[in-house]
Parts: C-alpha cells; sequence; structure tokens
C-alpha cells in the first residue's frame, strides 16, 4: 500500500532544507551571473518558486543541480519574481518591498576587473563557469543545471575560461 | 600525447580518468607551452573563485524562502511525517497521480530517462573554433584530422603521443581530439545525460499554477521527445501527470464511467476500485494526518497557500465511501489578463475625465450664460467682451400698451418729416408726416397709462425735429421714445387727461406730394 499523503509536505521540506543549504551560494552566483542583487534576488525566488513541482527524489538526486539550473533558466529568461507588470499597469502595480542582502551582497556587486571580464563574456559561458568555478559543480551537475550533456558542459567550461582569460586580459592592461 | 584546451581544462577541474591524467602529466614534463597554459587556467579560476560570496542574514534568507513559497508549500512544522516517508522516499517511489489516500494503487520504480546517442550529440554540436584554424590551418586540414581522429571513440592510443611530437601546440585541439579528451564521467555518470526524464516537471508539461511569467521554454528536441503531447491535468506541486513513462498504461482509452470508476475524469487514465475495500480514511494507520473533512480538498495541496485555494466541485465522499479529487483549479492567467486590462482602461478613462473637468474649469468658468433678447431673440455673440460680462446691462422690459389701434401693413423707407397738430372742435388732431418712403407703414397706437400714448411706427425713422403742441391742448408735449423690441420710430405723447384715440392712415401730402399721413384723433 502506497501513502502519497506526505508528499507534497515531503518535497517541500526537502525544497527547503535544501534552499536554505544552498542560498547563500545561489545568491552569489546570481549576483555574479547577473550583476545586480536586485536581479539575482528575483531570479533566486523565481528558481525557488518553479523549483517546487520538483519530486523528493529528484532533489535528492540532483537537488543542488535543480536549484541552479532553475536560477539559471530564471535568470536566461528574464523569469523576475513576483513577476513583473507589464503596459500602463506596471505605472500602479504596488511592488513588494525590497529584501536587502546587507553588506556582502554590495561588495559582491562591486565591480572590479575580474568582473567585468565576467560580465563582458557570453551567458552561457559565464553561467558555465561560475558554475564551474565558483559553485564548483562537477560536470554532470553543470549539464543538469545547463540542460546539457556533461561533454558539452566540460567543452563550455574550457571555452568559457578561454574566452575570460582573452577578455580579461585585454582589459587589465 | 595531444593536449589541448580541453584536457587542460578537464585536467584542471580533475575530471580526466586515471590513465589520461598520468598520459598528460608526463607530457607536462617536456611541454613548456602546457604548462604555460595550465598555468593560466589555473589563474583565471582563481579569480573566478576569488569572487566575493554572500552571506544572507536568517531573517533574509527566511523572507526569501517565504515570498519564493518554499516556506508556505512545507506547511506548518507541526505537520507530522508519516514513519515510512523516509524509507518511500529511498525507493525513488513515483509518486501518485491520482492523489488517493491509502489505495492499493500499484508502485511502481520511476524508469529512467531514455538513453541519449551521445555520439550523435557530440556530432551535432559545432566544433570550437580551434587554435588550428586562429593560426591559419585550413578547415580541410582540420578535417582531416577529424577523419583521421574517426568519431573519437577509436583513437588509436599512440595517436595520442604521436600528435604531441608532431605538433607541440598548446591548443591544438579538434573534435576528435575534444572527444578523446572529454572527461570520462565518474561511476555515477554512466548511466547517461543528467537529464531528469520523467522528474523533469519542465519536460512533462506540468502546469504552475502559479507561474504568471512562464515564458516558453527552449528545450530540446530530446526533451520535445519526452513531452507529454496530452494536456496536463494535475497542477499540484510534487505530482506529475501520468506519461508513458511511468504509467505504461496512460495510453489506455478511458473507461465509461460506472459506479466503480473513480477519478478517470481527473486523470484520463481510469481505475477500477477494488471490491471490498474499505473507506481511505480507515486504510490509513500510519498516516498521522488527520482525514481531510468534508468539502476540502487534498491537505497537500492546501498546506502550500495556508488556505484552500478552490472548492471541489464533487461531493468530498463518492457514493462508494472514497474521497474524490478536487477539480483542478481555474488557471490564474485568463482571470488576471482582463483584470490588468480593466484597470488599466479604468484608470485611462478617470484620467480623461480629470483633464476634462480641468479644461472645463479654465476655459469655460468664466464664459458668461448667452444673453437673451427680451423677445427672445438672441444675441449670437460668441465671445463677447470683458466689460459686458463685467458689467451686465439690466434686461430692458418691452412697453405693456393698452387700446392697442394698428393701422397699415407694410411700408419701409419712411422718415417723420413733421408732425402737427390741429384742434377741430373737441378733437385734437395730431398728423405725422411720413416721405420718402413705400407702400403703407404698420403704425400702432396704444396707452401706457391713462396719460401717454405711444405711437410706433414700423419701417419709419423719426425726424431730426419734434414740434411741440401750443399750451392748453390735450398733448401737453412729445417726444421720441424707445421701446425696448421695436424698431422704427416711437413717439410718445404726454397727455393731460385721458383721451379717445381714432387713428387713420391717409396716403400722399398735404401739397399732393407722395408720402403717408397717419392722424391720431384724440377726444
Amino acid at each position: 500500500m502506497n501513502s502519497v499523503l506526505g508528499r507534497p509536505q515531503i518535497a517541500a521540506s526537502k525544497l527547503e532544507e535544501l534552499g536554505r543549504q544552498q542560498l547563500d551560494a545561489l545568491v552569489t552566483y546570481a549576483i555574479h551571473l547577473t550583476g545586480t542583487p536586485e536581479d539575482a534576488v528575483e531570479y533566486v525566488t523565481a528558481g525557488l518558486f518553479h523549483a517546487r513541482p520538483f519530486p523528493a527524489s529528484a532533489l535528492q538526486r540532483d537537488g543542488r543541480a535543480i536549484l541552479y539550473r532553475a536560477v539559471t533558466r530564471a535568470a536566461s529568461q528574464n523569469q523576475h519574481y513576483p513577476p513583473q507588470r507589464h503596459g500602463v499597469a506596471r505605472l500602479f502595480a504596488k511592488r513588494p518591498a525590497l529584501i536587502s542582502l546587507g553588506a556582502s551582497a554590495a561588495d559582491a556587486a562591486r565591480i572590479n576587473t575580474a568582473k567585468r571580464a565576467l560580465l563582458a563574456t557570453e551567458f552561457e559561458k559565464r553561467a558555465a563557469l561560475l558554475l564551474r568555478d565558483l559553485a564548483k559543480l562537477s560536470y554532470r551537475e553543470i549539464g543538469v543545471a545547463m540542460e546539457s550533456t556533461p561533454e558539452k558542459a566540460s567543452r563550455l567550461v574550457a571555452s568559457a575560461r578561454r574566452e575570460f582569460g582573452s577578455i580579461y586580459r585585454d582589459i587589465s592592461i | 600525447m595531444k593536449c589541448s584546451l580541453l584536457t587542460l581544462s578537464c585536467a584542471l577541474d580533475g575530471e580526466l580518468s586515471r590513465e589520461r591524467q598520468a598520459e598528460l602529466d608526463a607530457h607536462l614534463i617536456t611541454c613548456d607551452r602546457c604548462r604555460t597554459g595550465l598555468r593560466y587556467l589555473r589563474e583565471e579560476t582563481e579569480r573566478i573563485s576569488a569572487l566575493a560570496q554572500v552571506t544572507l542574514s536568517e531573517e533574509t534568507a527566511t523572507a526569501l524562502l517565504e515570498r519564493s513559497r518554499v516556506l508556505a508549500a512545507a506547511g506548518p512544522a507541526a505537520l507530522p511525517r508519516p514513519p515510512d516517508v523516509e524509507a518511500a522516499d529511498q525507493m525513488h517511489l513515483a509518486p501518485d497521480p491520482f492523489g488517493t489516500i491509502g489505495l492499493d494503487t500499484t508502485i511502481l520504480e520511476m524508469p529512467d530517462p531514455p538513453p541519449v546517442d551521445r555520439a550523435s550529440t557530440l556530432e551535432q554540436e559545432p566544433p570550437m573554433a580551434t587554435p588550428e584554424m586562429e593560426e591559419g590551418r585550413s578547415a580541410a586540414e582540420v578535417a582531416a584530422d577529424r577523419d583521421g581522429g574517426g568519431d573519437g571513440s577509436t583513437v588509436p592510443e599512440d595517436l595520442w603521443l604521436a600528435r604531441a611530437d608532431s605538433d607541440p601546440d598548446l591548443f591544438e585541439s579538434d573534435s576528435a581530439a575534444s572527444e578523446q579528451a572529454a572527461p570520462t564521467p565518474a561511476a555515477d555518470d554512466a548511466s547517461g545525460p543528467p537529464g531528469l526524464g520523467a522528474d523533469d516537471p519542465f519536460l512533462t508539461g506540468t502546469t504552475i499554477a502559479e507561474d504568471t511569467n512562464q515564458a516558453p521554454s527552449p528545450v530540446g528536441d530530446q526533451a520535445r521527445e519526452v513531452r507529454d503531447p496530452r494536456p496536463s491535468t494535475i497542477v499540484v506541486p510534487g505530482w506529475e501527470p501520468a506519461t508513458s513513462l511511468n504509467f505504461p498504461w496512460a495510453d489506455t482509452p478511458p473507461a465509461q464511467p460506472s459506479e466503480s470508476t473513480w477519478a478517470s475524469e481527473l486523470t484520463g487514465v481510469p481505475v477500477r476500485r477494488p471490491a471490498g475495500l474499505p473507506p481511505p480514511a480507515a486504510a490509513l494507520p500510519a498516516a498521522s494526518a488527520p482525514p481531510p473533512p468534508a468539502g476540502t480538498a487534498v491537505p497537500g495541496v492546501e498546506a502550500e497557500s495556508g488556505a484552500p485555494k478552490h472548492q471541489p466541485d464533487t461531493p468530498s465522499t463518492d457514493p462508494d465511501g472514497g474521497y474524490r479529487r478536487p477539480a483542478r483549479p481555474p488557471h490564474p492567467r485568463p482571470s488576471q489578463e482582463p483584470r490588468s486590462w480593466t484597470r488599466t482602461g479604468l484608470i485611462a478613462v478617470a484620467a480623461l475625465a480629470i483633464v476634462l473637468i480641468g479644461w472645463n474649469l479654465l476655459h469655460g468658468g468664466s464664459k458668461p450664460a448667452v444673453s437673451h433678447h427680451p423677445t427672445g431673440q438672441a444675441t449670437a455673440s460668441a465671445k463677447p467682451s470683458p466689460s459686458s460680462a463685467s458689467t451686465p446691462k439690466p434686461a430692458p422690459t418691452p412697453v405693456a400698451l393698452s387700446g392697442v389701434q394698428t393701422v397699415g401693413s407694410t411700408g419701409s423707407g419712411y422718415e417723420v418729416q413733421t408732425v402737427r397738430y390741429g384742434v377741430h372742435g373737441s378733437q385734437l388732431w395730431v398728423v405725422f408726416q411720413m416721405v420718402d418712403g413705400s407702400g403703407a407703414p404698420k403704425v400702432t397706437a396704444g396707452f401706457d397709462g391713462p396719460d401717454t400714448l405711444y405711437i410706433e411706427m414700423q419701417g419709419v425713422a423719426p425726424g431730426t425735429q419734434v414740434p411741440q403742441p401750443a399750451a392748453g391742448e390735450v398733448v401737453s408735449s412729445t417726444t421720441v421714445g424707445q421701446d425696448p423690441g421695436f424698431s422704427g420710430a416711437v413717439y410718445i405723447l404726454h397727455l393731460t387727461r385721458p383721451v379717445q384715440l381714432s387713428p387713420s392712415l391717409l396716403p400722399g401730402t398735404e401739397s399732393g406730394g407722395a408720402g403717408e399721413r397717419y392722424i391720431a384723433i384724440l377726444q
């Protein structure tokens, strides 16, 4: 006999636990991916929101990669959460209060040479580079997060390193 | 050994196999360019790793999780967890798509995602712009190297070292070598691509009810193959629709509803409730959560938002005693779009009304009312002068005459030449000689009181001089007056006593000239 009574709660509690564990890393990744803390907060929120339907088994198997995937997807598709209004209504929409990330976020948002070179790379390569070198994801997890194969993830990371290094050396002169 | 950027990058990440790593280490001893390239890659990795880290406070983390509804979905911490939940979770069981409680639905192992042809996937990948091409090597040469390398899986072992001896270029790379140098996945990677398969809500097309800003997901061909073409009917997070992957009988045509058909209209998959099955509440001894009360949805659904989002359109219990799954809640998008447009429209109308009212106040407030002539003729002055607006004249009132007598009809162009008085016995004749006109002018005479006689001549101009009667007559004086609303000559005869009037109109003049004579006989 199978009981599914607690499955939504299981997945939700698993996601909450996972989210609390990875929240700092997710926000760090999103800030360096987008460049602005405000967008990063909304993308992380959107990623967590879209990660809710994942079952507990998937979260247990690829939880970290799923969260990074959701955040990457939200950032690439410009999915803010709460959704942004369009048209004239956006002028009258009541925006929720901003979540202040604190001084550490301001430090992360500060532009330096490495950050400038990072933001000059392509989005996909920037994401792959951050997932590998900042979030320390394996190639398999990068493949999950980037919705590709590990082989493609490895080549993406290699080309991202070359592009980032080239840009960094150019602008650091 | 054939060294490449990909090989060095993979070696830096520790993703090379043990044999490949050993070969690379041996190569790095003799290849200075590879050592330099590896040092560059390591520096860039350290630069990325040195980026500032963000540390959130507990309050910020809680607020962010609450905003993303993760905490709301988790529900209160007091919700007990069934004791067998952890064990069941470890079994990777498929979630129950029917939302049933305690029914003996068959437990299926979640099938693995379909295998992906890695070779074809890699072939479809465009090769990176290799340094060979950047250094001027033709594409044909690179293609020849690729052909020599085969598909990557059959690269001879000696080619790895032979290429290194012949071409010590640091970033020599081609697709074959890249595939050869591609990292060998770890043991847990051997199962195939990291696609989430049936667990992936992005791929299975599960509708996210609260997502109002979901853009179309650019999933790949593989994902499109996995996507369930049928519209999903399950919107509860954590559950997935029945697909051919996780439920092989999903394509079974739905059975006709009968007494034993249960929830078939919700999922499209007929499930026959076994006979003699006890009610679900009794079949859940291990479930610590209380059975849902009548009229509420599945507890897991309501715990997500804290309040029931919708009411089931069917009774909570069916005739068999089981719980019916609540009806699918309406998608929020159709109801939010019109509301947004309605509000926008109302705002626009209100703004237009405010503009019109302001324009009226600015331009229409000082506009005076159209002044009407006492006789009813409206003055068509569109822009009255400010002086007339500031000092309006009192409205003149026409003279109300009594004992009115009229002679003549249509005459015009006359002018009163002279006024004569003649006493004929007890009568006083007042003769008005009119010249230079045509026709018989209309002359109206009437009394304004007992001592005032008005004589109004239409189409006649008054004379420049008005002779006065002799003293002691019934007419004390004669003046040229005005009657509002009358155009023509108006003579006012001031009487010393009430008299009777007998008017007459005679053609010609006393000397026989052209003209008209109006004779008022007063007695």
